[in-house]
């Protein structure tokens, strides 16, 4: 299953955007706060996630490419997720269910998430499998990143105070720190 | 921790802001795929997967957190009042999640994974094989969608950050478990040891 990588999940979907709606539909993700103010924060278990409105295809040239042209505008949802799909569908639907019918009640066919089988099915059904997946830490998951990163702030912190401080002062300091 | 003003200023002229997330950076795009080639893009990323060296390589680009590669066949369909699509060509998304300058990023794939390159976006449209790694930048800003809304959970973090930090965190297990009972002086010159140990993580 190439969107499983580790204990992590790559999800990514494409749903087509109600014909007209597609500025609506940027006004509504664009006013989401951002990073620690983000909808996908009360989500927990995600890494990464983006929505991104996909108007048109690019060109690239040269010949002999013939460039396609799109019939509707579709919608990107990517994630990176820790664990398994089933439950990640299950916490967007049941975290954040204010946030997902505002911007998916503006995709085409979108069964709310009063409709938790509909809701799954939409999000199966549009989902692109993920070909080649990558990342130098598959196997950790976002609680034990951020704790990792709290943990070598205080290391580095103590490593610091260490230089002003005798042996007993950075033991004490060291149980402070680390309950130890 | 708070990003340097400078680099903050660096990424901001270089990457639309609502691809970016504290220090992590979105770049999305879709390039067309010759006729005939997905099935040599699924071959190689088969091996890429089943041969991990040839991926591993990618680890040396330490900056990126997450990415993915994802061979659009056709898009999803959902019925009225969407359109069916009729396109002559399968696309290939690259979403990655990375921090750092744009530019070094474009130049570390060419430099790390050149042969990586090659056998994914050679199989593209507009992929300019063999020439300068200016004229694939040029590309990719052709490219690249913007994002509406993008999050990292540790944004304050780069992936070199979270790769030490890991690490780092392996190695404190060990220490803690060697430390307890240690008097005063023995903990000390084991936590100057740990430290001179640790050094490339802190």
């Amino acid at each position: 299953m190439p969107s499983k990588i580790g204990q992590a999940y790559t999800y990514l979907a494409l749903t087509a955007i109600l014909p007209g709606r597609s500025e609506e539909l940027r006004e509504v993700v664009e006013a989401y706060p951002l990073a620690s103010e983000s909808p996908f924060a009360r989500v927990g278990r995600v890494h990464f996630a983006r929505w991104v409105i996909i108007p048109q295809l690019v060109e690239v040239g040269p010949p002999p490419e013939v460039p396609d042209r799109l019939n509707n505008e579709y919608l990107l949802f990517s994630t990176d997720v820790d664990g398994d799909l089933e439950p990640f569908l299950e916490a967007l639907r049941t975290e954040i269910p204010e946030v997902m019918d505002a911007v998916y009640s503006h995709c085409v066919a979108y069964p709310g998430t009063a409709d938790r089988d509909g809701f799954h099915r939409y999000f199966r059904r549009n989902q692109i499998e993920t070909t080649g997946p990558f990342t130098p830490y598959p196997d950790a998951t976002v609680p034990e990143v951020r704790e990792a990163l709290e943990l070598r702030r205080r290391l580095i912190d103590l490593a610091v105070r260490a230089q002003e401080l005798d042996a007993a002062g950075l033991q004490e300091a060291y149980r402070q720190a680390f309950a130890g | 921790m708070s990003i340097p003003v400078k680099e903050r200023e660096e990424i901001a002229v270089q990457t639309p802001s609502r691809n970016t997330c504290g220090r992590a950076i979105a770049m999305t795009l879709a390039n067309p795929i010759k006729p005939g080639r997905s099935k040599v893009l699924r071959f190689n990323f088969f091996m890429l997967r089943a041969f991990p060296p040839l991926l591993g390589r990618l680890r040396k680009l330490s900056f990126v957190h997450f990415l993915r590669w994802t061979i659009v066949s056709e898009f999803p369909f959902n019925g009225p009042p969407q359109v069916p699509e009729a396109l002559g060509h399968e696309y290939l998304l690259f979403v990655s999640n990375y921090n750092g300058y744009w530019l070094q990023y474009i130049d570390a794939f060419y430099s790390v994974v050149p042969d990586q390159m090659d056998w994914i976006w050679g199989n593209c449209y507009g992929y300019p094989k063999g020439q300068p790694a200016g004229a694939t930048k040029r590309l990719i800003s052709k490219l690249e969608y913007t994002a509406s809304h993008y999050y990292s959970a540790y944004p304050e973090a780069s992936a070199t950050m979270v790769q030490s930090a890991l690490e780092l965190k392996k190695r404190f297990g060990r220490f803690q478990a060697d430390m307890r009972g240690a008097s005063p002086e023995g903990f000390e010159a084991g936590f100057r040891r740990f430290v001179a140990d640790a050094q490339r993580d802190l």
